[in-house]
């Protein structure tokens, strides 16, 4: 069995390889715009009880529950109705980043929640304005707290691109599901695309490991 | 005439409502068993199991839920073993939730007052009646409110079962749309009735933690 999948993955490595290529780029598309979406609606969602905060609440809310396919579906199908078509690529890196925009927001509210009340009390006793406050007390403490749990948010986004095999994008499970249907052996084709995801998650870890061992963050550093 | 679609559109997605239940309540109670052995096993003192525990919690960590259900469909008749889609379903999702409560329960366990066992082992009580009297019950109590966290995650993955064909709440909202081309409409149906079905679990659970913090203070 793992012989075959080894020889399937040699003869179709181009299309796993593509498929690869295409995950990789809609998960990183999808993590920086993200990044942008999630940092800021949560840092509004943290200082704001106004208006705005309700939205990304009700944003949030709606992102955690309701699953992922049928927010794809959403944009690939619902949207055009309203004149907005977009490529099934497009969709997928929207999608990614509809979805994880909200979870971003949640773990920076968390962030900035988790830091000590005294700091906000102290900032603004030096007459520190609201803008000063998130940007040189609040969001640096914050940062090294959430980072690894946005890291692991990059890992979800992997995952979660195999959902865009639903919407024909050429990513790691289509590239399994074409080679499966052109060589009729599903289970290998299948399972090399498990090892590709296996592998990619454990490089991914190993350079968050690293990067957090040279950067120096660790719970104890902050305050 | 909008108000007909939505009505006819929302009974049509809506009936695929029992089979999400019965994939949820089938396969959650299998998981937190796989979730209890795979949290005793993380947390022994037996290098051995802890390796197994961490090495299947890792897979299926890393590995989208979409590939175990064609890993199973596609797999399984390969040695003779002929299940249908909706078996295929339960499985997928006990193993893939077992390894997510591997890791709740072990944290649950984690947080377990040693001195207890201790004191049971100190006391001739055997591993079983440790387990079942003095082990389990608290820890199980302090991990409900994330298990049922985990359950909503668990309402959310069984959109992906569509792909075997099982006509639940995302297959049938894909029907009904081949045949009134009425997405927008169709797609928000749809999201509202997981939308209320995993917004009630969480009420649930937000009211379930509150009580098991009262309880847990009280000891």
């Amino acid at each position: 069995m793992f012989t075959t999948a080894y020889d399937l993955f040699w003869q179709y490595r181009d299309v796993y390889l593509r498929g690869l290529a295409n995950a990789l780029t809609a998960a990183a598309l999808g993590l920086v715009l993200s990044l942008c979406v999630g940092v800021l609606a949560g840092i509004v969602r943290f200082s704001s009880r106004g208006i705005a905060g309700r939205i990304i609440g009700i944003y949030v809310s709606v992102v955690r529950n309701t699953p992922m396919l049928v927010q794809v579906y959403f944009i690939y199908f619902g949207l055009p109705a309203l004149g907005i078509t977009l490529s099934a690529f497009a969709t997928g890196v929207v999608a990614l980043t509809f979805n994880s925009g909200a979870y971003i927001a949640e773990i920076t509210r968390g962030g900035l929640a988790a830091i000590p009340q005294g700091q906000t009390e102290a900032a603004m006793a030096l007459g520190l304005n609201q803008r000063v406050l998130l940007a040189r007390v609040l969001v640096p403490q914050a940062a090294p707290t959430v980072l690894p749990a946005i890291t692991g948010q990059f890992v979800q986004l992997i995952k979660d691109t195999s959902l865009l095999y639903t919407i024909a994008v050429l990513e790691i499970t289509k590239a399994a599901d074409d080679v499966g249907n052109e060589t009729y052996q599903f289970l290998e084709a299948y399972l090399v695309s498990c090892v590709i995801y296996v592998v990619i998650c454990a490089v991914l870890n190993l350079l968050v490991d690293q990067y957090e061992r040279r950067a120096g963050f660790s719970r104890h550093r902050r305050v | 005439m909008i108000f007909s679609l939505v009505y006819d559109a929302a009974a049509l997605i809506l009936s695929g409502m029992p089979i999400v239940i019965v994939l949820i309540v089938s396969a959650f109670f299998p998981a937190l068993a796989l979730g209890v052995v795979g949290g005793l096993m993380g947390s022994s003192n037996s290098r051995v199991l802890r390796f197994i525990a961490a090495i299947y919690v890792y897979i299926f960590r890393s590995v989208p839920f979409l590939m175990f259900i064609f890993l199973i469909y596609y797999g399984l008749p390969y040695y003779n073993i002929d299940i249908g889609p909706v078996s295929t379903a339960i499985i997928a999702l006990s193993l893939s939730h077992g390894a997510y409560m591997t890791e709740i329960i072990r944290g649950g366990l984690l947080g377990f007052d040693k001195g207890q066992n201790e004191a049971a082992i100190a006391l001739g009580f055997t591993l079983t009646q440790r387990l079942r009297d003095i082990v389990l019950p608290p820890t199980l109590m302090a991990t409900i409110p994330s298990l049922l966290g985990q359950a909503i995650l668990m309402v959310k993955d069984t959109s992906l079962v569509s792909v075997v064909g099982i006509s639940e709440l995302t297959r049938l909202g894909r029907e009904v749309v081949i045949r009134t081309n009425e997405p927008f409409v169709v797609f928000t149906i749809v999201a509202a009735a997981y939308f209320v079905l995993c917004f009630g679990l969480e009420l649930v659970a937000r009211r379930l933690e509150a009580r098991v913090r009262r309880i847990m203070s009280r000891q």
